[in-house]
């Protein structure tokens, strides 16, 4: 995913949403299709299907298919090398504008943060991102995180919501 | 793992829409190995304690709250009875105490310290009598400082000589803060059956049984149940009780599950002897419009709250809490139901002003919810006997069902019934009730302890 997003933010600075989903999506295909490295979001298995850095396994998409999409679903995966899984989800909205995800990702990225996973959806022009960002390299506190953040969302005039991912978790699962 | 979409925006949904936060998390403190022969030394002692277990709490919850991104409206210290601590010095006034804990309570930066308080369900001893005696002073002279008295359980029986004990404070407390409507009286719960883990003030203590320092959390989420019940009743305007109940206790049950969460990350970061208390589940409203347990009975078809229906309306919704509460903790407690404080409930004050909900009424209505007679105002001139019997009949109802039940009643001084107070932020406004013209002085002036009832023989 660390891939993808550098992808992002190397060739669409300034893109709109729509020009970064697609680019995104061909970013994950080429991943699923082994022709482009294994990265930690993404790993081909070499049995027809791909694992996602969350640990989905996903069927390959064959030739002229879409690609998998990178909101994989409910696979729990709470802990990594035994330790608890420090994550944030963040949650964008707003009017659909140029460099929107973009910025957000650059502010995140700066601070260390890594995005494993994105999700959007578009109505009307009014779009709703969300980000799962793995803090385990963040040096600042979730605070600073979460200010710099919200200071980015309102140059854009865009909401933010930083939220850990405890709260999903302890909501949402039982 | 990740999460979809919808279960996110649920989430920030239930936080920013529908006033989904924590109530309150309460740092529950004894102070058994303070009692000791010198007021003075005790006072000291007390202060020096609380803020030593207690200087990290509210910067942690929020440092909590900003990570979390979920509400924690109240933080607050509970300690274990005064009249237990205090006993020792033979005062004859505990007010320093207050003062004491008032202090404290500033110093760490929590908005109420609850545990002024005794326990008389039988009798009760000269620290108790001095206790009781010190709350209007007490109560009158400090701005955080909460008192609650237990005056029956169901195994010893209603002693209604500290009931009319308590009547009689009650009307003097109204009168030492009648420049601000009777306030004091909102910082005084009269209980039968009394929690010793309630985190929710103005009825919070740290009872005798627990440890050196617990972390209890009260919930809320009448906004959260309200929302999930509008959407089933909109989309399926037919839909069944028993079906409206499983929503309820679906909604209980998340609602429960974020108060688990923060309450053992808060006993996590504070470390050393902290230990994790109860999660309360008990339905909470704010005076906020659509943060009312009045507007979830509404919206369950009753015109006005206090309508006939409301009590099992009630009924079903308390319990339909405690169950999905039960599946999302491993250690409920405290209050744990529906709270029907009147004034600090829009929909409940709105039914009050229309004549909908009437005393009796709301009394009928405490036999099935976790409370009891909450923030009610009634006339500046209701006898000390009528008050007694008020709280009387309110704790015969929780001796008999061996369930808590209190009251917290409000004499406002000067005002009559049909008029209002408005006392601000979450004690809302105060509409005063009528009281029945009927004297109860001869039977309360019988005075005595009524013996516990047949069902407390269960050994």
């Amino acid at each position: 995913m660390r891939a993808v997003t550098r992808a992002v933010e190397s060739r669409l600075s300034g893109a709109d949403l729509d020009t970064v989903r697609v680019v995104v999506r061909e970013v994950v295909a080429a991943v699923a299709r082994g022709s482009a490295p294994a990265t930690r979001g993404l790993v081909n298995n070499g049995d027809g299907t791909v694992t996602t850095g969350l640990g989905a396994r996903l069927p390959q998409p064959a030739a002229g298919q879409s690609p998998p999409s990178l909101c994989v679903g409910c696979v729990e995966q709470t802990k990594r090398n035994g330790r608890p899984r420090n994550r944030a989800v963040v949650t964008a909205t707003g009017p659909n504008r140029r460099g929107v995800i973009a910025q957000l990702t650059t502010c995140i990225a700066e601070r260390g943060g890594n995005i494993e996973d994105v999700s959007q959806t578009i109505v009307s022009d009014y779009f709703t991102l969300i980000f799962l960002v793995d803090l385990a390299e963040v040096s600042a506190t979730f605070a600073d995180l979460k200010r710099d953040v919200e200071a980015v969302a309102e140059r854009l005039g865009i909401r933010v919501t930083l939220m850990h991912e405890d709260v999903m978790r302890a909501l949402q699962r039982v | 793992m990740f999460w979809q979409s919808e279960e996110v925006t649920e989430i920030l949904r239930m936080i920013e829409q529908e006033h989904l936060d924590i109530r309150t998390v309460t740092m529950g403190v004894s102070l058994r190995g303070l009692a000791g022969r010198d007021l003075g030394v005790l006072c000291r002692d007390i202060r020096e304690h609380l803020e030593r277990c207690a200087g990290q709490l509210v910067p942690t919850i929020e440092a909590i709250q900003a990570e979390l991104a979920v509400p924690i409206t109240n933080k607050r210290l509970s300690v274990t009875p005064i009249a237990i601590v205090a006993e020792p010095t033979g005062a004859d006034s505990y007010v320093a105490v207050a003062e004491a804990m008032d202090n404290a309570a500033a110093e760490v930066g929590v908005d109420y310290i609850g545990g002024f308080s005794a326990l008389v369900e039988k009798r009760a001893t000269r620290g108790d009598s001095v206790l009781i005696d010190s709350i209007p002073e007490a109560l009158g002279s400090t701005e955080r400082v909460c008192s609650s008295v237990n005056v029956a359980t169901t195994r010893a029986g209603i002693n209604v000589d500290a009931i009319l004990r308590m009547a009689e404070r009650i009307k003097q407390l109204a009168e030492r803060t009648k420049d601000q409507g009777g306030i004091g009286c909102a910082k005084l719960v009269t209980f039968a059956n009394i929690p010793e883990d309630n985190p929710f003030i103005a009825g919070a203590m740290h009872g005798i049984g627990e440890g050196d320092i617990v972390i209890n959390v009260g919930v809320s989420g009448p906004g959260v149940v309200l929302s999930a019940l509008r959407r089933l009743v909109g989309d399926n305007p037919r839909c069944s009780l028993g079906e409206i109940a499983e929503v309820v206790k679906r909604t209980s049950f998340k609602v429960t599950r974020a108060g688990e969460m923060i309450g053992r990350e808060v006993v996590r970061r504070l470390g050393g002897d902290v230990s994790f208390g109860v999660v309360d589940l008990s339905l909470a409203p704010t005076p906020t419009v659509g943060d009312s347990v009045a507007e979830i009975l509404e919206t369950l078809g009753l015109e006005r709250t206090g309508a006939p229906g409301s009590t099992v309306a009630l009924a079903l919704i308390t319990d339909a809490v405690k169950k999905g509460g039960l599946m999302a903790s491993s250690s409920v407690g405290g209050l744990s139901g529906a709270f029907i404080p009147v004034s600090e409930d829009r929909g409940m004050v709105d039914a009050a002003r229309v004549g909908a909900l009437s005393l009796e009424k709301l009394e009928a209505m405490t036999a099935v919810c976790s409370v009891g007679l909450d923030m009610v105002a009634v006339p500046g001139d209701t006898p000390v006997d009528t008050i007694a019997a008020i709280i009387a009949d309110e704790i015969a109802i929780g001796v008999v069902n061996h369930k808590t039940t209190a009251v917290r009643i409000i004499p406002v001084p000067g005002k009559v019934a049909g008029e209002s107070y408005d006392y601000g932020g979450l004690l809302g406004i105060a509409q005063v009730q009528s009281v029945s013209k009927f004297s109860s002085e001869q039977f309360v002036r019988h005075g005595g302890r009524i013996p516990a009832p047949l069902t407390s023989l269960r050994n």
